[in-house]
């Protein structure tokens, strides 16, 4: 964009009528593509505003004779019931409350999210400023829960270190866990696995716990996406491009894309799974999924979603919206950020896993607040708070835009 | 009298026509060195730089040491530089011994078949990748369930170990899962140079009634010794390398303060600000060390006598 | 000497089989669970036999016409650069193998800096580009072709070959070249051996060198093929005209296990065939007389 490589998109999107693309995209994910006071490219895969719930499993909750737990002390009451009361039947205390993938603190969202503790993002503290979410004091309280829990046996020891989610999640030794919406359609393998292990076991997902203050909130994502498509200026003809890009971008175009013609290619099931019925060398001679990296449209057209997951999928969007309140999502990283944070994030990792997995006492959480702010944190927040103004400012004036141009 | 120089100018001609064929077997080999390892070295001036893909090796500015000094100034680099040369030094003493003692092992065995079975099993590891054995030693080191933690409970009153978030176990950990896998493969230059041994040396020592424990001692190791020295070299300039994508795959952050290392510490920064410079910078800091080591280290194969990479 | 076995060849017989057992587990593994099904495979843990046995997941990664045509650049690949590289090695190593030699010592230490030392990427590339190498057999084999290691373990044999060979041979009246070619290469079989095992399995792991210098997909090398499946990187693929199974972007455990098995088995079929070098007696009657 800098060197004048590419094509302005706006006036070829004014020229087609009811656009797919400005229809399935709003302008929060069009945003990040607005530079030069213009856009010059298309966001290709943009996922889901959230997609993770929290799981729990509904045939334990029977045996426990509990109802779907709400609070923080119905779901402690739970996990609790999980490790101790032997819901597997086989007399062996071999299961767990809680488990999931180690690296990112968003696996520990029941326990954070409820105490609006959001540790790894920039949030707006109650008089308006940005401050980073780990330094709030609601944090500590959240801390203390979680190595309380880890005391009692609760957390499946991976993960604190290895990525072994899935296999868990299979297996069924685990309570709850906080993962992927999608882990619930019916072609996933994982999924098979754990009924062919569990034939009377059964998954839901939760709405999400509710902490000491009522605040409850699943994951939120950041609504932008990770790859985007754009016009050279080497193009002879860029209205026709466009306009062969809209059409793409429509529901039908992107089920012909992936699947093909139903009956033809694919079949749904019962369920709601999407089978193939041609093999694989000929959906690749087909070109079959080849440009779905293209506006990868997670709505209902997104038909290898079952209809239990996309109910769940529009009900997280609601869900999610106390956490996007929170939080303050900058669409660039900072050049303080840039030179600071890695450190920041290991500092803040130390701390929070010895606090939880009880090599430090909850206390020092206070330290580490200190040691936050000394070594980059205030320069870190102040960088948040400019850039967060600024672009806040130039969200407001593209919307502006936005409608002079597509109204 | 006036001769003398032309003489000696005649003496170095001389000198190099007789060693003609030698030069000309160098030169294609040195060829190579020159274009594809020279030519290209002017990249190392990113370490001095702060550089940006957009502009280019010759469009970045420049910043002298500030890499540098961004490196050694950040508030983990003193523990993480420790690390580094702890682990390098641990895996160095245990692990430099362990192929040399595995080739000696085989050697002794008699029977060809075995001999030929076994080796090949045993270098399989090093074809293993990482990222499939990191999956593999988180399994048998689970608290509850892993393999070893089994054998652990019947002495620790039932309750296992977990090794992975452990700062007093993890850097053996990192040992010896390293040993585990590079043990074979090593062992395949010890087996080299042992079967180059001349046979009728051991012959004569059985006929002096030589056990087998003394050829090994004073036949087989000697004999390996040049080829030792020279690994041993060689390991040096490595040294400060200590694993990065081992160490990256199995680490978390409760082990930090034990096995974070200086490519983990830069990949970690680096993910968050595409510091390529930095990274560079580092890697000429790791270099720049290794290759004084070698210096130190080859000057001292000479005092012992020995053939040195000089 | 009778083949009499003591008790100390039974204790190495022992602790060698233990160790060929736990160093086996994990390619036993990864193979079993290749021969899987998808769904029992799951649950994870250990694995001595498949579950489910099937051959899907094979059956997925070999009709896949890319692995063929990346296994074709392999095969070539590694051959001519083995071939090259251990040759060009040799003609390197044996003349700073001689001490006498003017100049050996510069030429050590430009090969060792080179150990150390390097431009990286972006140079490296740019080279390949000036060179019109980029998107040919050459960008996959050149720069690659040497190592200062290698050339070091090579210079250190042959520094051991016995002088009194060479003396005899020269004063029948041979040159330095047919000492090379005729002595010293014969008597140094176990060590060609072992650069060329070396240097073949680089190549041949090397998927680096095709994500950096090529461009068409029919050149692309086996384990840059296999690795794009791996990684369900399936728009980068897609761009290039490699077909992938788009659908398994969750891409199976078990597909990845048969991917590793089609990735390393051919390499490890190749030391076997090296070990008949590494006999005893490769010196037997040269150093008598």
């Amino acid at each position: 964009m800098e060197d004048g490589l590419l094509t302005d998109l706006v006036p070829l999107l004014s020229n087609i009528e009811d656009s797919n693309i400005l229809s399935y995209y709003d302008e929060w994910a069009m945003f990040p593509t607005y530079t030069n006071g213009s856009i010059y490219s298309i966001p290709g895969d943009v996922a889901e505003v959230s997609c993770m719930g929290t799981f729990v499993r509904k045939d334990w909750l029977e045996k426990f004779g509990m109802e779907e737990p709400k609070t923080m002390d119905e779901y402690v009451d739970y996990l609790l019931a999980c490790v101790n009361n032997d819901p597997d039947g086989n007399g062996e205390a071999d299961t767990y409350g809680f488990g999931g993938d180690n690296g990112d603190w968003k696996y520990f969202a029941p326990f954070l999210y409820s105490y609006k503790a959001d540790v790894n993002h920039f949030v707006k503290a109650d008089d308006g400023t940005i401050v980073h979410g780990s330094t709030q004091p609601q944090v500590k309280e959240a801390l203390a829960l979680m190595a309380e829990l880890y005391q009692k046996g609760v957390f499946e020891p991976s993960i604190f270190s290895a990525s072994e989610g899935e296999t868990l999640f299979a297996e069924g030794k685990v309570g709850s866990f906080y993962r992927y919406l999608s882990s619930l359609n019916p072609s996933q393998q994982y999924l098979q696995s754990f009924y062919q292990n569990n034939p009377d076991g059964e998954y839901e997902v939760i709405e999400p716990i509710q902490g000491p203050d009522g605040f409850s909130s699943d994951e939120r994502e950041n609504g932008t996406g990770w790859c985007s498509y754009a016009i050279t200026n080497n193009c002879e003809n860029p209205q026709r491009v466009m306009e062969i890009m809209d059409e793409i971008a429509s529901g039908e175009m992107f089920i012909m894309n992936k699947w093909g013609v139903e009956g033809e290619t694919y079949e749904l099931t019962e369920d709601g799974a999407v089978n193939f019925i041609v093999d694989e060398t000929k959906r690749n001679e087909m070109g079959l999924s080849t440009f779905t990296g293209f506006v990868n449209r997670k709505d209902a057209y997104n038909i290898q979603n079952s209809k239990e997951v996309n109910e769940l999928f529009a009900r997280a969007a609601k869900t999610s919206l106390p956490l996007n309140e929170y939080r303050a999502v900058l669409g660039t990283t900072g050049d303080c950020w840039k030179e600071y944070g890695a450190e920041l994030d290991k500092l803040r990792d130390e701390y929070f896993y010895g606090i939880i997995m009880g090599e430090r006492p909850v206390d020092d959480f206070d330290e580490y607040v200190e040691l936050f702010y000394a070594h980059g944190g205030k320069e870190v927040e102040e960088e948040a708070n400019r850039m967060y103004a600024e672009q806040d400012a130039s969200y407001q004036e593209f919307c502006q835009r936005y409608q002079e141009w597509f109204q | 009298m006036g001769n003398h120089r032309t003489k000696g100018q005649k003496n170095i001609w001389a000198k190099l026509w007789k060693y003609r064929y030698l030069y000309l077997l160098a030169f294609p080999g040195m060829l190579y060195f020159i274009i594809f390892r020279y030519v290209p070295m002017y990249g190392v001036v990113i370490a001095f730089q702060d550089f940006r893909i957009s502009k280019g090796i010759w469009g970045s500015e420049w910043v002298g040491l500030e890499q540098f000094h961004k490196l050694f100034t950040g508030l983990s680099f003193p523990s993480v530089f420790r690390n580094t040369v702890i682990i390098s030094l641990y895996k160095l003493i245990l692990g430099f011994p362990a192929p040399i003692i595995l080739a000696l092992l085989l050697n002794e065995v008699k029977n060809q078949r075995f001999k030929k079975v076994t080796q090949t099993i045993v270098y399989l590891p090093h074809f293993i990748s990482w990222v499939i054995l990191a999956g593999l030693i988180a399994m048998f080191l689970h608290p509850d369930s892993g393999l070893i933690n089994e054998l652990v409970k019947l002495f620790n009153d039932g309750k296992g170990i977990d090794f992975l978030v452990s700062k007093k176990y993890f850097r053996s950990i990192l040992v010896i899962t390293d040993i585990y896998k590079g043990i074979g493969w090593g062992s395949i230059v010890y087996i080299a140079a042992i079967s180059a041994i001349d046979p009728t040396v051991y012959e004569a020592a059985m006929v002096d009634g030589a056990n087998r424990f003394k050829q090994m001692w004073y036949i087989t190791l000697p004999e390996l010794k040049s080829t030792i020295v020279v690994m041993f070299i060689l390991n040096m300039g490595g040294i400060l390398n200590a694993g990065f994508e081992q160490i990256l795959l199995l680490y978390n952050a409760r082990v930090y303060d034990v096995a974070d290392v200086i490519d983990t510490y830069v990949y970690r920064n680096g993910i968050m600000s595409s510091n390529y410079s930095m990274s560079t910078a580092a890697g000429l800091f790791k270099s720049v060390i290794s290759m004084g080591l070698i210096i130190i280290t080859n000057k001292i194969a000479h005092m012992l006598e020995e053939d040195g990479l000089w | 000497m009778k083949n009499k076995k003591n008790i100390y060849d039974y204790i190495i017989i022992f602790i060698l089989v233990l160790i060929s057992l736990v160093m086996l587990y994990p390619f036993w593994h990864e193979m079993m669970y290749s021969f899987s099904d998808p769904v029992d495979a799951a649950t994870g843990g250990m694995f001595l036999l498949p579950r489910g046995f099937n051959l899907k997941s094979y059956w997925s990664v070999l009709r896949n016409k890319s692995v063929w045509t990346g296994f074709r650049v392999s095969v070539i690949v590694t051959l001519t650069g083995t071939v090259a590289g251990v040759m060009l090695s040799a003609m390197l190593a044996y003349p700073l193998s001689k001490k006498r030699m003017p100049g050996r010592n510069v030429l050590i230490s430009l090969i060792f800096f080179t150990m150390l030392f390097g431009g990286g990427m972006i140079p490296n590339y740019l080279l390949a580009k000036k060179l019109k190498l980029i998107d040919s057999y050459g960008a996959l084999i050149l720069p690659g072709l040497l190592s200062a290691w290698n050339i070091f373990i090579m210079k250190n044999a042959f520094a051991g070959i016995p002088a009194s060979l060479e003396e005899s041979a020269r004063i029948d009246g041979a040159n330095d070249l047919t000492i090379f070619f005729h002595i010293v290469l014969p008597l140094s079989k176990a060590v060609l051996a072992t650069i060329a095992l070396f240097t073949a399995v680089g190549y041949w792991n090397d998927y680096f060198s095709t994500i950096l210098y090529i461009v068409s997909k029919d050149r692309w090398s086996l384990q840059a093929v296999l690795r794009e499946i791996l990684s369900n990187a399936q728009s980068a693929m897609s761009a290039s005209g490699i077909s992938v199974r788009a659908e398994e972007a969750i891409s199976s455990e078990t597909v990845k296990a048969a991917t590793v098995m089609v990735a390393t088995v051919p390499i490890l079929l190749v030391y076997p065939f090296v070990q008949k070098y590494f006999i005893k007696g490769v010196m037997i009657g040269s150093v008598k007389g």
